[in-house]
């Protein structure tokens, strides 16, 4: 059911640098020390998750790991065990469970709770205490009445921590703050508001929504609607999930759409993983554009059966880029399936056939599951010859309400 | 050709032969039907898209012979909506033109060449084998609607018809579920151990006009006829080779349930009725002395409903697209119900407690 706001209250619960956490939960004597999860250094790995003791140094996550160890000699780098963070999403979840059906999953550490209105920071207390006893991890939570201010004031509350934030307070407390608090504003659009003028998200509610629109696309409406603390994206909660999307802001804008490619079946495979781990199939497949002047368009197909095949979502999405790209360069681009069946009629393999692909993407969720992501994809992903390794930042979004 | 006839019947021989008027046909006298009047007293009304053909005999007052090709789709809203007891039917042997009669209307239809009209193919000789018509039309109804109507796999859009020394087996699958039905033996003929008959052609069987006690089959090397006294049904087998339906036959069950057939149905369909999301979706729950029946919906609301039942072997839970589970338990007869499931994830059996004879096998809903 989707929960409105107004008459709940919203918590954004969020594991503080979990997968280190969780390896330095699993590995006491690496706790106090920079702790960095990612790929190998010697082969261009970037940096999957950092401890704060990392994050002093200036490690970031997505950072590459020859960058990152620059910053931190000394850090202790470990491989990426999914299978043993998942586990541990699991336990957090089943704590959210305890106190309200109505729970988001943002991604494996991230998720939003609508309790009664008055319970919020209550209730987060509980879950607080809950996952640092039972399972020895850090959470931070925002509390508020709607997504975007539960979003701040869990930014506000980490590490480890615990915030409110109510709309009498955004005047106070979320005007001062950078532009780049809210959001969907990253450093791209935060430099073109800077040039413009827009330092702060005071400065975003004292422009006209009009400039924001001309900065910022259709988006820019959003963000003034954000900087004045509203925010009316209902909560979908897991048995009702309406869409999975993943998307990609490239680090420099991209203009070879051999590259984009690329990009589309990295995350065709990710949404197909992600259905099939949700047990789930996809009626539409949507494709995300967006240009260097923030012009974004978002264009789907409806297929004739349901699928959670990886090679189908890029043959749909690849088609409809192709179709619809543009100009190059493009900014980012992303991946949505929508129209989700829960029930899959069974079929007699010997009679129908099922095709030989669905073999491939389930040996490919098999070994994604033992090893972490990136051990074997398909060959389209690798970058095209010549080309510079894109680490990109990748935004999973989901399950959103449509 | 001249003749009287009751509009009625005419209509009635027209509705069931123009199940075989192609909707859509580059060859244009295909839209029409061929009507024979012979000496005999009898008008024959026939209809082919060259894949399958109709043929219907009726009673008719034949004032001279002859053959008459109309436009299908006129004729047949004309003659249907015709009030008087009577219609008198003419056609000029040089204009092919008809012209209708009928109390104070006078009408005139153009029409077609008779002579360019497709020939049909003819049987092979011999007696072929003859068939109670209640039979076959019950072999038809247990089968036919589970045949495929999508065609990415051309053989499971017909009936497989499998001849064995003791018994004919016949056979129709979508991939989701299996209709399988023992009957009595008879041969397709000559060096021929199968046939697939296209559904559209079974369901035609269904069609014609009741009250027959037999119907004669006729197997040729591309084609099957059904022959009755006042009706014909011909049409071409599909080629493509039936795969091995055996396989889905499971080789041990965990629970076996039996239930009142109509208390089970009943349940089935209203718990339907909450869960429409796409296709409704039903969970069984069975256990000892019991199956419950549950279905829900987000958006509808949620309801169960128990029936009793014998149950032998482990409980277990498994969930159905409930058109699918219907349709089989509507297929199966008699009163009391068999419910055997080999696990929540794979094939159950649905059949009439007392009889193996028809089984149809469906696959539940994977979450």
């Amino acid at each position: 059911m989707a929960v409105g706001g107004g008459k709940r209250d919203i918590l954004l619960c969020d594991l503080d640098a979990f997968f280190a956490s969780v390896e330095q939960r699993d590995h006491p004597e690496l706790r106090g020390k920079p702790v960095i999860v990612g790929g190998d250094a010697s082969r261009r790995g970037v940096v999957a998750a950092c401890s704060y003791e990392a994050r002093a140094y200036g490690v970031r996550s997505a950072m590459p790991m020859r960058q990152a160890l620059e910053l931190c000699p000394r850090a202790v780098v470990l491989p990426v065990r999914m299978s043993r963070y998942r586990e541990a999403s699991d336990q957090v979840f089943s704590i959210f469970d305890r106190f309200t059906p109505d729970v988001e999953a943002v991604s494996i550490d991230e998720a939003y709770l609508a309790v009664s209105a008055g319970r919020g920071v209550e209730t987060a207390e509980q879950i607080r205490d809950l996952v640092r006893r039972e399972l020895d991890l850090p959470l931070s939570v925002g509390v508020s009445c709607n997504k975007l201010l539960a979003k701040v004031a869990c930014r506000l509350a980490k590490p480890d921590g615990l915030r409110a934030l109510w709309p009498d307070q955004v005047a106070g407390v979320l005007w001062p703050l950078p532009v780049g608090i809210l959001p969907g504003v990253g450093p791209k659009a935060e430099e073109r508001l800077v040039r413009a003028g827009i330092r702060t998200v005071g400065d975003v509610a004292a422009a006209s929504p009009q400039l924001m629109e001309s900065l910022l696309g259709s988006f820019g409406h959003t963000v003034y609607q954000y900087a004045h603390g509203r925010d009316d994206r209902p909560l979908a909660t897991d048995h009702q999930a309406r869409s999975l999307s993943e998307e990609m802001t490239f680090a420099t804008d991209v203009g070879d759409a051999e590259q984009v490619l690329s990009a589309l079946m990295e995350m065709a495979e990710e949404l197909g993983h992600r259905l099939r781990a949700a047990g789930l199939k996809a009626r539409t497949i949507g494709i995300k554009l967006r240009f260097p002047d923030f012009r974004t368009i978002t264009r789907a197909t409806t297929l004739g059966q349901a699928t959670e095949s990886d090679s189908t979502i890029y043959r749909v999405a690849c088609e409809l880029f192709l179709r619809h790209r543009g100009h190059p360069p493009w900014r980012l681009v992303g991946v949505s399936v929508s129209g989700l069946e829960q029930w899959q009629q069974m079929c007699f393999p010997g009679l129908t056939g099922a095709s030989s692909q669905d073999g491939v993407d389930r040996t490919l969720d098999a070994l994604r599951e033992r090893f972490g992501k990136p051990v074997v994809f398909r060959a389209r992903r690798l970058p095209p010859a010549g080309a510079a390794p894109e680490p990109g930042s990748r935004r999973p979004r989901s399950p959103s309400a449509k | 050709m001249r003749l009287v006839i009751r509009p009625a019947e005419l209509a009635g021989a027209l509705s069931v032969a123009g199940h075989a008027v192609p909707a859509r046909t580059t060859v244009p006298i295909l839209s029409s039907v061929l009507l024979q009047a012979s000496a005999e007293g009898a008008l024959s009304v026939t209809a082919t898209d060259l894949d399958l053909a109709i043929r219907v005999s009726l009673a008719a007052v034949v004032e001279e012979p002859g053959d008459a090709v109309l436009p299908y789709r006129y004729f047949f809203d004309m003659v249907r909506h015709m009030t008087e007891p009577e219609l008198r039917v003419s056609v000029d042997p040089a204009s092919f033109a008809a012209v209708l009669e009928c109390g104070r209307g006078h009408y005139e239809v153009n029409g077609y060449d008779p002579s360019s009209y497709p020939g049909l193919p003819a049987p092979p000789t011999g007696t072929g084998v003859r068939v109670s018509d209640d039979q076959l039309r019950l072999w038809t109804r247990q089968t036919v609607f589970a045949a495929a109507g999508d065609m990415s796999r051309p053989a499971l859009t017909g009936v497989l018809w499998e001849a064995a020394s003791d018994m004919l087996r016949l056979v129709a699958t979508d991939g989701t579920r299996l209709a399988y039905r023992e009957a009595e033996a008879i041969s397709l003929g000559e060096g021929r151990a199968s046939m697939v008959v296209p559904a559209r052609a079974m369901q035609q069987v269904l069609r014609m006009p009741s009250g027959e006690r037999e119907v004669t089959v006729r197997v040729g090397s591309s084609h099957v006829w059904f022959e009755w006294q006042a009706a014909l049904l011909l049409c071409r087998l599909l080629a493509s080779p039936y795969p091995d339906y055996r396989q889905v036959v499971p080789r041990e069950y965990v629970c076996r349930a039996r239930v009142d057939r109509a208390a089970f149905r009943g349940a089935c369909q209203r718990a339907a009725l909450v869960s429409r999301d796409g296709f409704p979706v039903v969970r069984l729950q069975i256990e000892e002395g019991r199956i419950v029946v549950a279905a829900s919906s987000p958006a509808v609301g949620r309801g169960e409903e128990e029936v009793q039942a014998e149950v032998e072997g482990t409980a277990l839970e498994i969930a159905f697209n409930a058109d699918l589970l219907l349709e089989g338990v509507e297929a199966v007869e008699g009163q009391t119900l068999l419910f055997a499931a080999s696990g929540p994830q794979s094939v159950c059996l649905l059949r009439d407690a007392d009889s193996a004879r028809y089984c149809y096998y469906v696959l539940p809903l994977r979450q």
